[in-house]
């Protein structure tokens, strides 16, 4: 019987204190969950058992012995395994290349012996039951498959234990329940897996031992005996937020958008709401529940197969994102860095980006009308800065994403979409962030939010929409507005 | 702004000083560098290939690539060539100049609409452009000769100033004024420097580069025109390799292979110190072998020192 323990560890970022005295175990042919919110502190224990981070204080055990993990390297070496929450595959190798990437075997010749992993990848698929030919091109294969090879990965190298990070992010019902056969089989093979997900039906029906963290500290280890979905979701949640939200919903009646059986490929399927004016709309879901995709698609960025999007009651297209611009609606995208900005160019340059042809005089640019409308959104703003001509990229998170509001604003959008919009962004900033919607809606605006920040949704949202595997679970009017329900709704079927 | 500025200026600074010590070096090498043929000769053969690089610079700014500009050049003028029997110049020139447009407009669409990388459209292009001449004309040069104004655009003079450095200077005010006044110039920067998030700012990619594309081919046939000109010879053959150099005073000048940069201003001051290169391994005596290998090491010189000034080391 082996042990991995993770003793008293402690971890502090600039501001945070991301793990507090956190001890952690996990056993031979145990499944040992960890579950928590966002921020509480599941990815920084997890790169410390990678060797991504360094432990500020504590340490990790392995059979009673210490050991030290300083990079990747040294967590393979203690066959420690980790199957990533993203599929790292080369898409044009077949499935024996891709599960011996890096780690393969030659011939007397020098070259990759073939044979042999084509035969290990064999032996390796049929000790999981998984029947897949190994010739067979990844690119080829679905998502549950790849996760498959991504787990196979992990077994080459011979693990005792397994840190798997959502893996049924990307699964259908079927696929979920064959990933948990495969689970059971390492398990019987007597391997130590930590299983971290925020689905908690699943959770539930795989672990041994569920840990919850929160805000750093372990809250609570529940045995398999008696633990409820409302069991973990109190214990994450804590002192339970309800209609705190000053935002009332009496003045909100004329829909501007009327969004109906939207759908798209499997990312989400017949999605019906409307958006009124005034309104902040709040949409939630675990990755895969296709919030992020239903924004993208109203902004032209994926097209949909089907359904109709009507602005004030009339049916608008939407194939591009100047077809979304041109009926009003703004996006501001969950990847600052690389989709809402150009960081090396200035902050006047990015915050007019938009309203190029109202700058233009008989095709000229009219550069003072320019640095005027960015002064004033930067005023308006309170956008901190030296000087509008400095580039973005040396601004704060919180500034950057205010340069790409004020890039909506300059265009006079009726409607925004916000991508995780407080997403890296100091507390002090995501308060500005709100505030600057609250205004831009109290103005006669509408917004829609995707973000898993519940307790932000449940202060800022007039209403939250749950979504589930690409469809609507529920709807909460603010005066229902109750955390633990919300976070119910996203995280148990 | 004025940081801007003088980034830019401490740029082109560094190539105008680049440029004076090419020059004393010239002069301290053959005091016949000095001579005033000698230079009206630098300035006569590097105009033309100049003319094509601020074609060039604005197709690598928007972060795409021509190979196929020889081609274009000599496409261009072929096709107005066909038609100097009519004894008209100004038929001659303006077909000329549509070809080009043409020419350079096919390959903004083959690089929008159809998605081929624009270093294949190129390159096929610059195949199908070149051979597309030779049908066209049997492989026959025809002879502008009798064309006055036609001829004026290379051996005319005004006042003391050869027309051809009067059309190059006049084109470089236009381009610079576009690339840097306009909206169409702001937009092929913000295109190159960094096209998602430009698309979902509603600015339409695909238009800057067509755009690029086509002042590109009509720097191509103008360019290719006062060639033509100055040999007195229209020839299908004329510009074969222009590519190279013209992408080394591009890059030379700022631009950068993988967009968002570059100016009018570094191009033209590239121009002159490309120019001076040539004229200074000609008085040296080396062979046009040489020189090309010379100006290749340019290109790839200049990238690495791009690369060199990279803060971001991430590895691809």
């Amino acid at each position: 019987m082996d042990f991995l323990r993770m003793n008293n560890i402690s971890k502090a970022f600039p501001g945070v204190k991301a793990l507090d005295d956190v001890s952690f175990e996990v056993k031979s042919s145990e499944v040992h969950s960890l579950i928590g919110q966002n921020g509480a502190g599941k990815s920084t224990l997890m790169a410390i058992l990678n060797g991504i981070t360094k432990q500020d204080d504590g340490e990790i055990l392995i059979n009673d012995k210490i050991v030290k993990i300083d990079d990747p390297k040294d967590a393979f070496n203690l066959n420690l395994s980790i199957v990533h929450q993203e599929f790292a595959l080369c898409n044009n190798l077949s499935v024996a290349e891709n599960i011996f990437l890096g780690n393969e075997p030659f011939n007397k010749y020098g070259y990759i012996d073939k044979e042999k992993i084509n035969t290990d990848a064999a032996k390796m698929l049929n000790s999981i039951n998984v029947d897949l030919n190994t010739d067979e091109i990844v690119g080829n294969l679905n998502t549950s498959q790849w996760q498959i090879i991504e787990i196979c990965k992990a077994l080459s190298k011979k693990p005792k234990f397994i840190v798997m990070d959502e893996p049924t992010a990307s699964l259908d019902e079927n696929q979920i329940d064959n990933l948990f056969e495969i689970i059971k089989s390492l398990k019987n093979n007597g391997i130590g897996i930590i299983y971290i997900s925020h689905k908690l039906n699943e959770i539930i029906k795989i672990s041994d031992r569920i840990t919850v963290l929160k805000d750093g500290k372990i809250k609570k280890t529940f045995g398999k005996e008696n633990v409820t979905e409302k069991l973990l979701i109190e214990t994450m949640v804590g002192e339970n937020i309800k209609n705190k939200n000053s935002n009332h919903l009496n003045d909100i009646i004329y829909p501007i958008l009327k969004i109906n059986d939207l759908s798209h490929l499997n990312s989400f399927n017949k999605i019906t709401f409307n958006l009124h004016k005034g309104e902040v709309l709040g949409l939630s879901g675990l990755l895969g529940s296709g919030s992020n995709e239903i924004l993208r698609s109203i902004f032209g960025v994926i097209e949909f197969q089907s359904g109709e999007i009507n602005l004030l009651d009339k049916k608008i297209n939407i194939n591009n994102p100047r077809d979304a611009i041109k009926n009003g609606i703004g996006y501001i995208p969950s990847d600052r860095k690389n989709e809402g900005l150009i960081q090396d160019n200035s902050i006047k340059d990015n915050s007019i980006l938009t309203i190029f042809k109202k700058l233009t005089n008989l095709g000229f640019f009219k550069a003072n009308e320019a640095k005027v409308t960015t002064q004033n959104y930067v005023d308006k703003l309170n956008i901190k800065i030296s000087n509008i001509n400095d580039f973005v990229m040396n601004l704060s998170g919180g500034n950057q994403q205010k340069v790409v509001i004020a890039k909506w604003l300059a265009k006079e959008c009726r409607i925004l979409l916000f991508d995780e919009p407080t997403r890296g962004i100091d507390v002090a900033a995501k308060a500005q962030i709100w505030s600057l919607i609250s205004e831009f809606t109290k103005n006669g605006g509408a917004v829609i939010v995707a973000s898993n920040e519940i307790k932000e949704l449940i202060g800022n949202c007039h209403r939250i929409i749950t979504l589930q595997r690409g469809k609507i679970n529920q709807v909460f009017e603010n005066k229902n507005f109750n955390e633990q329900e919300i976070s119910l709704s996203i995280s148990s079927n | 702004m004025i940081l801007d500025k003088f980034k830019n200026l401490s740029n082109n600074s560094n190539l105008l000083i680049l440029f004076f010590i090419l020059c004393t070096f010239a002069i301290f090498i053959s005091p016949a560098f000095l001579d005033f043929n000698n230079i009206q000769n630098i300035i006569r053969t590097v105009m033309v290939l100049g003319i094509i690089a601020f074609g060039m610079t604005m197709v690598m700014i928007v972060g795409e690539i021509d190979l196929s500009v020889g081609s274009i050049a000599a496409f261009s003028c072929a096709f107005g060539g066909l038609f100097v029997d009519s004894g008209s110049s100004f038929t001659v020139i303006f077909l000329t100049l549509l070809a080009g447009v043409l020419c350079g407009f096919l390959n903004g669409l083959g690089v929008t609409l159809i998605k081929v990388p624009s270093l294949i459209m190129t390159l096929g292009t610059m195949a199908i452009i070149r051979n597309a001449g030779y049908i066209m004309t049997n492989g026959q040069a025809s002879y502008p000769t009798k064309l006055e104004i036609y001829m004026m655009t290379a051996k005319g003079y005004l006042g003391i100033v050869p027309v051809p450095v009067i059309i190059f200077v006049i084109l470089s005010i236009i381009c610079a004024i576009l690339t840097r006044y306009s909206t169409v110039g702001k937009s092929l920067y913000v295109v190159g420097s960094n096209p998602i998030a430009s698309i979902l700012s509603g600015i339409s990619n695909n238009i800057s580069k067509i755009i690029a594309f086509t002042v590109c081919g009509l720097c191509c046939s103008i360019a290719g025109l006062i060639q033509s000109a100055r040999l007195g010879q229209i020839d299908p053959h004329m510009g074969i390799g222009w590519e190279l150099t013209v992408i080394a005073i591009a890059v030379l000048g700022g631009a950068s292979l993988y967009g968002g940069k570059g100016s009018i201003e570094g191009t033209i001051i590239a121009t002159l110190i490309i120019g001076v290169i040539n004229n200074l391994l000609n008085l040296l005596g080396m062979s046009n072998h040489s020189q090309e290998v010379v100006i290749a090491l340019i290109i790839i010189g200049m990238v690495l020192l791009h690369n060199f000034g990279k803060k971001d080391k991430t590895i691809k």
